[in-house]
């Protein structure tokens, strides 16, 4: 009699872990099925498919991509709007040789953003980025990009360019103030590009 | 004649700090924004091509808010042909749960709006003083979610339960055993 009360109780147990494994696989799918509208597919896959498809590429061009940009030549301080390397090049030394081009493989406009990620630094000591001044323009001329359009560098992105087409440039010059008395070293930091479809934010 | 030639190669010496290989990403995509309810897990498509003149990995990363929904923030850098036109995109899945959003009303549709971005992996060297470059290509994307309310239990939670089930019956199992003793 005791023996079959025992037997009873293992089943009972073994029917509560059954049930509960089954609790545990319909909490499992309990937000699928709630969300499923047509309540059939759990995950729905979008392939790009659509007949509207966006794409863009761009990349650095010129000195921007190598070396970056640059200043070697700065050996009197205070020095201010002392231009990068490749600012003023060609044989009138009246373009810049910094652009982002936009590939004819594109089909939407671009509009480009820009940001630092830190001010220019040499191990402790830095160069503010309230002197990293930077200007952008689609044409490129001794006048554009000018240094009346500069602005500082930021750490967050801001608008370098608008409606870039495919196939086509945006223009960069930089310029840098250098305090009297910065220590002496090599000061670095990346600025980042972003190619965003025109009218979207940075 | 020599003047032509002259002339030619100062030409070609004008264009010569233009003609340097370049490197970048190109990213294409169908989908701008996603409607989705509490619960209910997407997958969007996003491609990566590089018309450009050299071979380079590029990395899929989610940026903005919709961050909060990604299943993966970034994907594994892959390696792109140069040349590889945008008809030739290398499709990626990105996948998006919609968790339960705090604060939201049953029936409620918050927004959520972010990006896409195709990130090359270019490793660059200053020369000197100055900055080092890097370039993205980003996609918006923006989300809509409806609140309603649907319970989401994550794998941590169901393996917890399912661990003090087990602990519940064992400890049954003992009472029974010590009774019989």
């Amino acid at each position: 009699m005791k023996r079959k009360r025992d037997n009873l109780t293992i089943l009972i147990l073994l029917l509560v872990v059954v049930a509960a494994i089954g609790f545990l696989l319909n909490q499992q799918g309990i937000t699928n099925k709630l969300v499923t509208v047509t309540g059939s597919s759990q995950t729905v896959s979008v392939p790009s498919t659509a007949n509207i498809m966006s794409y863009f590429a761009i990349a650095a061009g010129g000195a921007l991509a190598t070396p970056g940009i640059v200043w070697t030549n700065i050996a009197t301080l205070p020095a201010t709007d002392f231009p990068a390397d490749a600012d003023y090049i060609g044989a009138l030394n009246d373009l810049t040789d910094y652009y982002i081009s936009v590939s004819s493989d594109s089909n939407i406009n671009v509009d480009m953003c820009i940001s630092a990620n830190q001010p220019l630094t040499s191990g402790l000591n830095t160069i503010p980025l309230s002197g990293y001044g930077w200007a952008w323009n689609l044409l490129n001329d001794i006048n554009n990009p000018s240094l009346a359009s500069s602005t500082s560098m930021l750490t967050m992105y801001a608008s370098a360019g608008t409606t870039i087409t495919p196939g086509s440039n945006d223009y960069f010059r930089y310029w840098l103030d250098v305090p009297s008395g910065q220590a002496a070293g090599t000061y670095t930091n990346t600025i980042n590009f972003k190619g965003v479809q025109t009218g979207q934010p940075c | 004649m020599k003047s032509k030639y002259l002339t030619l190669f100062l030409i070609l010496i004008l264009l010569m700090p233009f003609a340097i290989a370049m490197k970048g990403a190109g990213i294409k995509w169908g989908v701008a924004s996603l409607y989705m309810e509490e619960g209910q897990r997407e997958c969007i498509d996003y491609g990566i091509y590089n018309p450009w003149d050299e071979d380079v990995s590029i990395a899929l990363k989610i940026g903005g808010e919709v961050v909060q929904f990604a299943d993966k923030t970034e994907l594994e850098p892959k390696l792109v042909r140069a040349g590889t036109s945008s008809q030739d995109a290398i499709f990626q899945p990105l996948c998006f749960s919609a968790k339960r959003v705090s604060g939201c009303s049953v029936g409620e549709i918050r927004n959520f709006k972010g990006e896409v971005i195709a990130v090359p992996i270019i490793s660059q060297e200053a020369s000197g003083s100055g900055s080092t470059t890097a370039t993205s290509a980003s996609a918006p994307l923006e989300i809509a979610v409806k609140c309603t309310g649907a319970v989401s239990l994550s794998s941590t939670t169901i393996i917890f339960i399912g661990v003090l089930i087990i602990i519940i019956i064992l400890v049954i199992i003992l009472i029974i055993k010590l009774r019989k003793s």
